[in-house]
């Protein structure tokens, strides 16, 4: 394969060097270039424990630019999942839709937990993604083991090493990718805005009626959306797949409403103001 | 096809539009006479620009334009600093130890180790054949000129200006008005590719690579001080020895007479 790439090309080196560094399987995800194509990878991921995801082992393809790593990759997931639409590009803050907010200092290893962790993240009617209720997307799951990609030849469950308690560091990393790239969540076109507000807020009355840990979900609520407070503590057991974010505020839709709530009040305000002002003056 | 898709669509036709057309100008063009900028203004129409491009050239003879795709600041500085060291090697030396030395220095600060690492190594090899002779003037500007090449030495750039304004973080946050973290702003203002570089990337840069710039404002209201030009740091005592200059929204490297 190295005689056919331009090895002076620094993205190409880039491209070799993270197929090194990723060659052997870990617990949580697998990714290699297909033999005939440097810049298209298949990969494995495990879904997140503590998510409908548990258990699935979803596969998929990593589609490079030449101008990699200066703009992101493309993800395109195979396996039945209930969470993205098979063969189609996902959209996430760190793939081909977002050129802006990627950073060449991410890599393949990024974007892999960044699926593992912004699965379990609501899909707010972002393109490509699906909302399948949870017994589906579980049932999904327990099926994706027997699935079998025609082009690797290999069957899910036979790919990734079997869980340990090892994987916790990179599993906390996947999650707080996941939560980072939704707080982020870019602008989308702003006709959809009114729909996606209402339909993530659907999902999440249904996710706090689900959840034991409502009342946590609410303290989260109430801070602000900085991306820290949204990071589990290490020990916390992984049960939720974090609705608590899909509520926080996005700087880009509040402010849309908030001029509409401010500027009618600041109005009456005035008008008070002035009425009570003029009172004063006529009483006098 | 949705809609959501079809703008999607049309927005990625826009952005390679606009990629293509800068495409047309070199990343790092050639050293050129500064009369050229005086024909860009019309004595007529744009008197301001024009007189002032005049009186530029009695101070610069010559202008390297780079190209205008957000990374120019960063670009422009950069080839200034390597035409510095291709002149004088105590110099070139000197600046490969401070680079060599901000390898630590981002992994310290938390920046992810692989990939920082490879930026690093990538960097650090390409300039030590500078710094050694084993590569020609002309084969420097052939890499600088390469996409791939060219913006993989721009990420270093850019790391480390975020790498200096993280470790002078109290310094630096005050200056971030609209809420953000210093963290979030470096990510998503300085380390993203083709983002403009504003003030704090400006000075971020300068400090970290040690070279001091002056920059020539075309226009007056947009140099900081009001003045017609600004050294960087504005306490250096000596005349920086690269100037660069600014058109809105754009760097060249300038030269003096």
């Amino acid at each position: 394969m190295q005689q056919q790439y331009n090895t002076k090309c620094a993205g190409v080196k880039r491209l070799m060097r993270e197929a090194m560094e990723l060659r052997e399987p870990t617990e949580l995800y697998h990714a290699q270039p297909l033999e005939d194509n440097l810049f298209e990878w298949h990969f494995t991921v495990r879904g997140a424990s503590g998510s409908d995801y548990e258990g699935g082992i979803y596969h998929g393809r990593l589609l490079f630019p030449v101008e990699y790593p200066m703009k992101p990759p493309n993800m395109i997931l195979l396996t039945p999942n209930g969470r993205f639409e098979l063969n189609t590009k996902i959209c996430l803050s760190i793939s081909g839709h977002h050129p802006e907010t990627w950073l060449p200092s991410w890599s393949a290893r990024t974007c892999l937990l960044a699926i593992i962790g912004f699965m379990p993240t609501a899909g707010g009617g972002a393109l490509g993604s699906l909302e399948y209720p949870k017994e589906e997307r579980r049932k999904l799951a327990k099926l994706s083991g027997n699935w079998t990609c025609d082009k690797c030849q290999c069957q899910m469950k036979n790919v990734l090493l079997p869980v340990s308690d090892e994987n916790s560091k990179e599993a906390e990393e996947a999650k707080t990718l996941g939560a980072q790239l939704n707080a982020q969540k870019p602008k989308e076109t702003s006709g959809n805005v009114n729909k996606q507000e209402e339909k993530s807020e659907n999902l999440v009355e249904t996710v706090n009626a689900e959840s034991e840990l409502a009342s946590e979900n609410e303290n989260l609520n109430e801070s602000p959306p900085a991306p820290s407070a949204q990071i589990p503590t290490p020990n916390a057991p992984a049960q939720i797949p974090a609705p608590s974010r899909i509520s926080a505020p996005r700087p880009s839709d509040s402010t849309d409403y908030s001029l509409f709530v401010i500027v009618p009040l600041v109005s009456i305000a005035i008008a008070i103001l002035v009425i009570l002002i003029a009172r004063r003056i006529l009483i006098m | 096809m949705t809609d959501a898709e079809n703008e999607i669509e049309l927005q990625d036709q826009q952005f390679k539009q606009i990629e293509n057309e800068q495409k047309m100008f070199p990343l790092v063009a050639d050293r050129l006479p500064f009369d050229l900028v005086i024909l860009d203004y019309d004595a007529e129409t744009s008197p301001d620009y024009y007189n002032k491009a005049k009186e530029l050239a009695n101070t610069y003879g010559e202008i390297r334009q780079i190209r205008g795709d957000g990374n120019c600041f960063y670009r422009a500085v950069f080839v200034g600093i390597l035409e510095v060291c291709m002149k004088n090697e105590e110099k070139a030396k000197q600046f490969l130890e401070t680079c060599l030395g901000w390898n630590d220095r981002l992994l310290k600060l938390g920046f992810p180790d692989w990939t920082t690492n490879d930026f690093c190594e990538v960097f650090t090899d390409w300039f030590k054949k500078v710094v050694n002779k084993e590569t020609t003037s002309e084969k420097i500007f052939d890499d600088l000129n390469d996409d791939s090449q060219s913006n993989y030495l721009i990420i270093f750039m850019r790391l480390i200006t975020s790498g200096y304004l993280k470790e002078h973080s109290e310094d630096y946050a005050p200056f971030i008005d609209d809420g953000r973290s210093l963290a979030d702003y470096c990510s998503t203002e300085i380390e993203a590719m083709w983002k403009d570089a504003d003030h704090l990337g400006i000075s971020g840069l300068v400090l970290a690579t040690g070279y001091n710039i002056r920059i020539e404002y075309m226009d007056r209201t947009a140099a900081p001080n009001g003045g017609w030009h600004y050294d960087i740091p504005a306490d250096c005592n000596e005349t920086p020895e690269i100037s660069l200059l600014y058109r809105p929204g754009h760097y060249d490297i300038i030269y003096h007479k």
